[in-house]
């Protein structure tokens, strides 16, 4: 074994494997410049172990604790299942609302809207061009779900902010005389 | 305080219990004052980093994983914030010791050996404290935060070989700074 400073310094604070702790011990023996190397060691962490440590004042830790209680406090209020219960609620609304929209053609098993273009390819669905009028804001999100399912994008905020535009690139076309 | 004790007052926490948090207090200010302390050498800032740090022990206890020791856990968590408070504040001149409360240090009656000791460990202390940055960092985090070097060096985001070869520089010169003083 080398004279590894390094090493001993791990040995030192028990960080080497069964079988360098052995070489180590051993080298230690038989060379005089790490043996000094090692004492030298354990003196500096001696004294530095001796320094006076700083004290807290009650005031302080009191000032703490009461503290810690206001966040434990609030902690239990947002820890309340409510949030979550809400947001299935939320969804659960949506979902139900959307319905009408989210009628799956049984040969394609695709939704029943008509015209989505992305990506550049154009999808040209069946479905009642007037109800979509409508329910502009739940094409939105009808459409949301469909590219999350449908094109799986690395990232939902990608896709969100690429369908917003293409979302009213496909609303222009349902004002257009075309449809 | 033992393993099982450690897992008790876990629990409790996670439970908001109020006791709790008064023996999390008590049983570990100390300790993590002192850490904080020596990396941030000012005393008001480190009473405000020790307060941040219990607020993030309590708020993360719920992820607390009892795969390493509850100890390092808060270590870990009282290193990263005065690391990156440290780094937040460009570095300010050192003016610490004389305004700290300290408590004496115990069994040496003589005067003389009295001021010998006192004299060393002051040195130590500047010592430490004039270490370059990167090298105090390690140094504290093994010697103060009881960290590995694996976990310094994940920590860090620098090699188990960078860390050791940091430590390595430290303790050379403290030790010809302890040498100097003690021939
Ligand atoms: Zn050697």
């Amino acid at each position: 074994m080398n004279c590894q400073n390094e090493d001993i310094i791990r040995f030192f604070y028990k960080e080497t494997s069964g079988e360098e702790t052995e070489q180590i011990k051993s080298h230690l023996q038989e060379c005089p410049c790490c043996q000094a190397f090692y004492y030298n060691l354990e003196d500096l962490f001696l004294t530095w172990k001796r320094q006076e440590k700083p004290v807290l004042s009650e005031e302080f830790s009191g000032k703490i604790k009461r503290k810690l209680y206001q966040e434990l406090d609030e902690q239990k209020t947002i820890g309340f299942p409510w949030s979550r219960f809400l947001i299935a609620a939320a969804i659960l609304f949506s979902l139900v609302l959307s319905w009408p929209l989210l009628k799956f053609d049984q040969k394609t098993t695709l939704p029943s809207f008509p015209i989505v273009k992305t990506q550049g390819k154009t999808f040209i669905f069946s479905g009642e061009i007037d109800q979509l009028r409508k329910n502009v804001r739940k094409v939105k999100q009808t459409e949301y779900r469909f590219m999350q399912r449908y094109f799986k994008k690395p990232s939902f905020h990608k896709s969100i902010v690429s369908l917003q535009k293409k979302t009213k690139r496909f609303h222009k076309k349902l004002e257009s005389p075309l449809f | 305080m033992d393993k099982s004790k450690n897992k008790n007052l876990v629990e409790r926490l996670q439970n908001g219990e109020k006791r709790a948090v008064d023996e999390l207090v008590d049983s570990y200010q100390g300790m993590l004052f002192q850490l904080i302390f020596r990396f941030v050498l000012d005393r008001y800032e480190s009473e405000d980093l020790l307060q941040e740090t219990f607020m993030r022990i309590i708020r993360r206890i719920n992820s607390y994983e009892e795969q390493g020791r509850f100890e390092s856990w808060m270590c870990k968590i009282a290193a990263n914030l005065a690391c990156d408070h440290l780094r937040s504040r460009k570095r300010k001149p050192l003016l610490y010791h004389d305004e700290l409360e300290t408590k004496p240090s115990s069994g040496k009656d003589n005067p003389a050996s009295l001021f010998q000791e006192k004299e060393a460990l002051s040195l130590l202390e500047k010592a430490v404290a004039s270490l370059p940055w990167e090298q105090r960092q390690v140094f504290l985090l093994r010697e103060e935060a009881g960290l590995s070097f694996k976990e310094i060096s994940e920590e860090l985001g620098v090699s188990i070989n960078t860390a050791l070869s940091r430590m390595h520089y430290a303790v050379k010169k403290l030790q010809n700074h302890l040498q100097r003083i003690s021939p």
